[in-house]
């Protein structure tokens, strides 16, 4: 019987105009969504490859083993296509650097030509399913009682032997049959525009997690629905009940979403970027004071720099130069490493409590969002599609673990003790200042302190390297870039549907509490409803 | 057989609108309950199918308390409706069809909706047309035949007359005589002095929600039932 009324309602709805301009809508705007996210994600698609090419090319360069700073690239998600996400906000790619344990992603690649257009392309297909199924969910119900109720339907129904729970608890599944097609077009739709897409290719862990979110689609609506009955429950006209109706869904749909946010910046207030950046500033400053006063201490090489480059990270190459030269170079290579590496311990105190307080807003901003079932539907499906701000900690927390690995072999004695640190070439071709102004001047000068004496070194010498290509074993284009095996590669595991339900358990767990809060309480309304 | 003791019903805005009301209607017997609006009838319907609580008494429907075992009671009673919107989306035989399944007659055919719409005095045309485009005799007509095939013991109509033209009415008649003759209990609530005459055996006068007079067939066919009837109207004026 209950069967018959959920089938009676279903068939009652299907040929109404609300379903009819319902699915009309979806099919209108589905296509547009999905059609510009899948645009997009081509092109972080090709961004990503241009970028790895990029990195390929530079690692060719690499030639030393403290010039070496791996670069993560952040691979574009493929589910962004439904759900975007935090992913716009946040950068794909981030230089490991001795001065600075990573914390955020570098630079926004997927940055629109024109900023002022982003609030309004970042309607993805999560959020009109949010905001389309919610509104015909309360569409559907909001007066699913009283109709029956003025209509004397209602009446006609407890005439036979069955109880108002179970005309309820039919009509509640009648209206969520007849929701359930719209979903489907919906989903249909969107894979279909994928799958005609030649550049994209979806996974079982894709595909599985479409389905994963197709369900939390209908626990959704379902939601909606129990919402839309309960006030069709408690009030007794359809008018008041679809005004009602109307500004709870602005309220979970446009108010909570914006008002957690105020809320948030409000009680937790992380410190400002710029302070942040000051300190670091200060820190950086001290760096260079400090590698200064060693750079006076230290004794230096009476043979003449010809050729080498610092980074801004204490990375040296040497070339074209002497023994000695090089182990200056190295031992100050070696100091300001150090240094470096102990200023970034002294950022990471402030960086943890920056981000502790990020995360505590961020965290606040979204058990707040959770009083509605469109937030709480948004951010399963962010977590299902790994574009949400944790999926993004754990990627980063990979990073910070790659970052002290890497940070672990490059302190090895065989890299940071070895010449190779500062310089290319290779032992058995390293030669002594005496060496190089020997051969240079053809024997005239047998060491260089007679050259200098002479100052006639730095001449010699210009002219044997630039003009006459003396000795071609001590430009760095004789040798090939370091072997990147000595140092630990990054890999970030691929998840799959599993971490996909774990990540969106505690949210879906939420959605069904409240569905069975709601059908609850109507229950025990229905059950004393004045017919 | 229906049968209600004591059964009073005062709603929660004290509104007194059924005192004390005392009846039996037996199987073969057509009940004909007439009062001014407002007078309680749909009160007294409203308490036998348990749709509301009464405040004291009890309510029967083949011996079974309707407070106590609403569910099994339901399966003794037709209904007809005040108000027969029933589903506009629906055409007269799926609106059969859906309220004939949740009477617990699942194995009927398209020519029993058929046969049972004729037999209200439904066109054949409108079977099959969405009931939206009905006028209101004929949305009666399609609350008589969903009442008439649940074939349960007792029938209770709450004006089923209002909209009628006097053929259908006429056919309406004829309709209950032949329950009647099958030994069903008939409730029928009204103002129709006319249809009650015609066909009652026995006449209920309601007024402010007292039952004020009972007549027997003999006796209201002898003395004039309109006369009746409207002096009692006349007292409240008085
Ligand atoms: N739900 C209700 N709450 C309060 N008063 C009611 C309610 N339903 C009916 N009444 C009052 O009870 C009286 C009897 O109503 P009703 O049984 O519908 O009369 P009838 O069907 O004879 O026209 C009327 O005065 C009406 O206003
Ligand atoms: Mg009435």
């Amino acid at each position: 019987m209950v069967w018959q009324i959920s089938k009676k309602d279903f068939l009652n709805n299907i040929i109404t105009s609300r379903f009819i301009i319902s699915c009309f809508i979806c099919l209108l705007v589905i296509p547009f969504a999905i059609y510009i996210n899948i645009y997009n994600y081509e092109n972080e698609k090709k961004v990503y490859e241009t970028e790895k090419d990029r990195i390929e090319q530079e690692l060719k360069n690499v030639k030393v083993y403290s010039f070496y700073r791996p670069e993560i690239l952040r691979e574009p998600e493929p589910l962004s296509i439904f759900c975007s996400g935090i992913i716009e906000n946040i950068g794909n790619s981030i230089k490991i650097k001795f001065k600075e344990k990573p914390m955020f992603m570098d630079r926004n690649t997927q940055e629109r030509e024109n900023p002022l257009l982003s609030s309004f392309f970042n309607i993805d297909f999560i959020s009109i399913i949010a905001i389309l199924l919610s509104l015909i969910a309360l569409i559907f119900s909001y007066d699913a009682f009283i109709k029956e109720r003025t209509d004397c339907t209602l009446k006609l129904m407890l005439i036979n032997s069955i109880s108002k729970t179970k005309v309820y608890i039919g009509k509640f599944f009648g209206i969520t049959l007849t929701i359930l097609p719209i979903l489907f077009i919906c989903y249909t739709l969107s894979i279909l525009l994928i799958v005609i897409n030649p550049n994209i290719s979806f996974g079982v862990s894709e595909w599985g997690r479409i389905l994963l979110l197709f369900f939390i689609s209908i626990f959704y609506f379902m939601v909606f629905v129990a919402l839309g009955f309960f006030l069709s429950v408690v009030i007794r006209n359809s008018v008041s009940s679809i005004i009602i109706s109307l500004l709870l869904w602005i309220l979970f749909l446009f108010i909570v979403p914006n008002v957690n946010i105020y809320i948030a910046e409000f009680y937790v207030k992380p410190e400002k970027l710029a302070l942040l950046d000051y300190e670091f500033q200060k820190i950086d400053d001290d760096y260079l004071k400090h590698s200064q006063t060693f750079e006076k201490k230290l004794q230096v090489p009476s043979y003449p720099i010809v050729s080498s480059g610092p980074n801004d990270d204490g990375g040296w190459q040497v070339t074209r130069t002497s023994i000695e030269c090089i182990e200056y170079y190295h031992k100050l290579a070696k100091f300001q490493t150090n240094i470096l590496l102990e200023n970034a311990s002294k950022k990471e105190k402030l960086q943890t409590q920056h981000i502790a307080n990020l995360i505590k807003q961020a965290n606040l901003a979204r058990w707040i969002s959770c009083i509605s079932p469109a937030e709480i539907f948004k951010h399963s499906s962010t977590s299902v599609c790994f574009t949400d701000a944790n999926s993004y900690w754990n990627f980063m927390k990979q990073v910070q673990e790659y970052y002290e690995s890497f940070i672990k072999s490059i302190l090895k004695d065989e890299i940071i003790n070895s010449l190779q640190f500062v310089t290319p070439i290779t032992k058995e071709n390293i030669l002594t200042a005496d060496e190089i102004i020997s051969q240079a001047s053809n024997g005239k000068y047998k060491t260089i302190d007679e050259a200098n004496i002479a100052q006639q070194s730095l001449g010699i010498i210009r002219k044997a390297i630039y003009t006459d290509n003396k000795f071609p074993k001590l430009d760095v284009n004789y040798y090939s870039n370091i072997d990147f095996n000595k140092f630990p590669s990054f890999s970030y595991p691929k998840y799959g549907v599993e971490k996909a339900i774990t990540n969106s358990l505690t949210y879906l767990g939420i959605l069904v509490l409240m569905l069975l809060i709601l059908l609850a309480i109507t229950i025990f309304k229905v059950r004393v409803y004045k017919i | 057989m229906l049968q209600t003791i004591n059964l009073t019903k005062r709603y929660e805005d004290g509104k007194l609108a059924l005192d004390s009301l005392n009846l039996e209607i037996k199987g073969g017997e057509i009940f004909f309950l007439l009062g001014a609006n407002g007078a309680g009838k749909t009160t007294t319907i409203n308490l036998l199918l348990n749709f509301i609580e009464p405040t004291i008494g009890e309510a029967y429907i083949n011996g079974i308390d309707v407070c106590k075992d609403p569910l099994e009671t339901k399966k003794h009673v037709s209904y007809v409706s005040e108000n027969v919107m029933l589903y506009g989306n629906f055409s007269a035989r799926q609106n059969l069809d859906f309220f004939a399944k949740l009477g617990g007659k699942k194995d009927l055919t398209k020519a029993d909706y058929y046969n049972m719409l004729r037999k209200v005095g439904l066109q054949d045309d409108a079977f099959e047309k969405k009931l939206k485009t009905f006028s209101k005799g004929m949305r009666q007509k399609v609350g008589l035949a969903i009442a008439l095939i649940k074939d349960a013991t007792n029938i209770l109509l709450d004006e089923p007359t209002s909209g009628l033209d006097p053929k259908a009415a006429a056919e309406l008649v004829a309709l209950l005589k032949e329950q009647r003759d099958q030994g069903k209990a008939i409730f029928m609530c009204t103002h129709d002095i006319f249809r009650a005459k015609e066909l009652a055996d026995r006449v209920g006068i309601m007024k402010e929600g007292r039952m004020v007079m009972m007549l027997e067939r003999e006796r209201f066919l002898k003395e004039d039932l309109e006369r009746i009837y409207l002096d009692f109207m006349q007292e409240v004026i008085n």
